[in-house]
């Protein structure tokens, strides 16, 4: 949001009954900051500290448009922002919190809704608490609970002291996989720093937007791994006629096979495969330095070819199971000036749930990339998602490179309400990228990365 | 389309949305207490709905009440707030 240096920040806090609320909200009261926080809360009389300014909210809701979630706000507290800003005493801070089964999206909504008040309120972030222990009850079947999750900037897993390091771990990475950008704080009694939630400034666009490296952690274009030893040779792949009429597949060099590694080159896989691909008809050469390639599978039998760039350990992914297009990776010897083709086998396999196989179900798509776009093409893929895709959006935002523009650009977005901006100049030495994520529901990677590609200038 | 990185429709919208705030108030006679009034951009993705149009709200207790008008922020003028003022009061006396 573009807000003024003088707005008041706004923190949102959600969470489960019980989730931990109620004690994260004393203790911001309670500390000794000097601040002039005022607290607008449903479950009014829980939470009070002398001094203090506590505001009884009723979650009313509207809609500026006929039954879509991406325009509905809250009306009760644009009054009370309206009224706030009469007070002869300047507040510092703002925290709303709102009730267990509430959407978040009404909310942030209502801080971008109407000029005046993004100028004098800027939200901050949202917050979301996690009941570590109980919300296995809710996860799966609650919608409010997955919303929570996804819109959150921040997210406290609180109680972790009634639960095992194993199912913290499961829990970590089921909330990574919904929501792969927010921060998430591992916390007992709801004891945190506040510096960690609030003033943030997660929606700020002039602050410098800081999106997470992991983004991307949980969510797989490939389906299969297989790790090689290849030697300095000429290798041959020979495929069948597959479920599609193309089979994408990069190479990644490794060290060693080491976990770590592995992990690395799996997060390099995901960029890879966001990458602009190139093309290769049968009988062709396939490059083997992080380039994604897409063979087309024309024929009901083809070859390929590749001869590693240099010897050693190689990642291969692939889009699809090797087994759906029959493929055979066979390297050619040559004896007494006869070439043989031996099959080489993978040392180390590994499978990938495929994203477009979860329908309905909330999870984080991350591009990283460095080509130049097309201002032009990314305002009209914006506009289609805008148009089209704005209620499975919940949360977007990202920074672009764009060709011929020396500034940075930035975006943010809430369902259908957008904000973006040129930023700042590229620093000298600094890496032109994009980083762009989407948080929502239904998400369809393939369709994200295809459009985007086409906002890539040639 | 929508230019979303020039900011077209952005800095102007302020002083834009002061004034049309106003007339709102003018035209609906609202009272300076207990009464807000919103004014939004939307991009509506309804059939036959222009690209962006202008919502607004007025909220007095115990109703919020909610207009469009099929056009940009920018493109709004007095006429607009007293068409639809015009055409509230006309459905609500008949």
């Amino acid at each position: 949001m573009m807000e003024n240096k003088n707005s008041i920040p706004v923190t949102v806090l959600t969470g489960f009954l019980g989730s931990g609320k109620t004690t994260l909200l004393n203790k911001i009261l309670s500390e000794n900051h000097g601040k002039k926080i005022a607290v607008i809360e449903n479950e009014f009389g829980e939470v009070g500290v002398d001094n203090e300014l506590v505001i009884g909210a009723d979650e009313e809701i509207f809609e500026m448009n006929n039954g879509c979630i991406c325009c509905t706000v809250r009306g009760d507290l644009i009054r009370i922002l309206d009224q706030l800003l009469k007070r002869k005493d300047k507040l510092d801070y703002i925290i709303v919190e709102t009730t267990g089964m509430a959407n978040p999206a009404p909310v942030a909504q209502t801080f971008w809704v109407d000029d005046e008040i993004k100028d004098k309120y800027s939200l901050d972030a949202i917050v979301t608490i996690v009941d570590a222990k109980h919300v296995w009850l809710h996860i799966d079947e609650s919608a409010e609970c997955k919303e929570q999750i996804a819109f959150a900037d921040v997210i406290l897993l609180n109680k972790t002291d009634l639960v095992s390091a194993e199912e913290l771990v499961k829990l970590e990475k089921r909330i990574k996989s919904m929501n792969a950008n927010a921060k998430i704080h591992k916390t007992q009694n709801a004891d945190i720093d506040l510096e960690h939630i609030l003033n943030i400034q997660a929606f700020d666009l002039d602050a410098k937007i800081e999106l997470n490296p992991e983004f991307a952690v949980e969510e797989y274009p490939y389906e299969w791994m297989g790790i090689y030893d290849f030697a300095d040779a000429e290798y041959q792949i020979n495929m069948k006629e597959g479920p599609d009429p193309s089979f994408d597949l990069c190479f990644v060099k490794l060290a060693d096979t080491s976990e770590a590694v592995i992990t690395k080159a799996q997060k390099q896989a995901i960029k890879t495969f966001a990458m602009e691909s190139k093309t290769l008809k049968a009988e062709k050469f396939i490059n083997t330095n992080n380039t994604l390639n897409t063979l087309l599978i024309e024929n009901e039998s083809q070859t390929f070819y590749f001869r590693p760039h240099k010897a050693g350990i190689y990642a291969v992914f692939t889009q699809h199971g090797p087994e759906e297009f029959n493929l055979e990776l066979t390297v050619k010897n040559t004896k007494n000036g006869v070439p043989t083709f031996e099959n080489v086998e993978p040392t180390l396999t590994d499978e990938f749930a495929h994203n477009h196989e979860h329908d309905d179900i909330i999870s984080s798509v991350g591009i990283e990339d460095t080509h130049e776009l097309s201002i032009q093409k990314v305002n009209e893929w914006i506009s289609y998602l805008l148009r089209e895709k704005a209620i499975d959006i919940f949360r977007m935002k990202g920074i672009l490179n764009i060709a011929g523009n020396d500034d940075r650009f930035v975006f943010q977005g809430v369902h259908m309400l957008f904000d973006a901006k040129a930023d700042r100049k590229w620093k000298p030495g600094e890496t032109r990228k994009n980083q762009i994520i989407f948080i929502g529901k239904n998400l369809n990677r393939e369709e994200l990365l295809a459009k985007y590609k086409k906002c890539i200038v040639k | 389309m929508r230019n979303f990185f020039n900011n077209e429709f952005d800095p102007d919208n302020k002083e834009i949305t002061k004034k049309v705030k106003q007339w709102v108030k003018t035209y609906f006679a609202l009272p300076d207490e207990g009464c807000v009034v919103l004014v939004s951009e939307l991009q509506c993705a309804d059939e036959g709905c222009p690209d962006v149009e202008t919502v607004i709200s007025i909220l007095m207790k115990p109703e919020v009440k909610v207009f469009k008008i099929g056009k940009p922020l920018m493109y709004v003028r007095t006429y607009d707030i007293e068409t639809i003022s015009k055409n509230y009061f006309t459905q609500n006396i008949t």
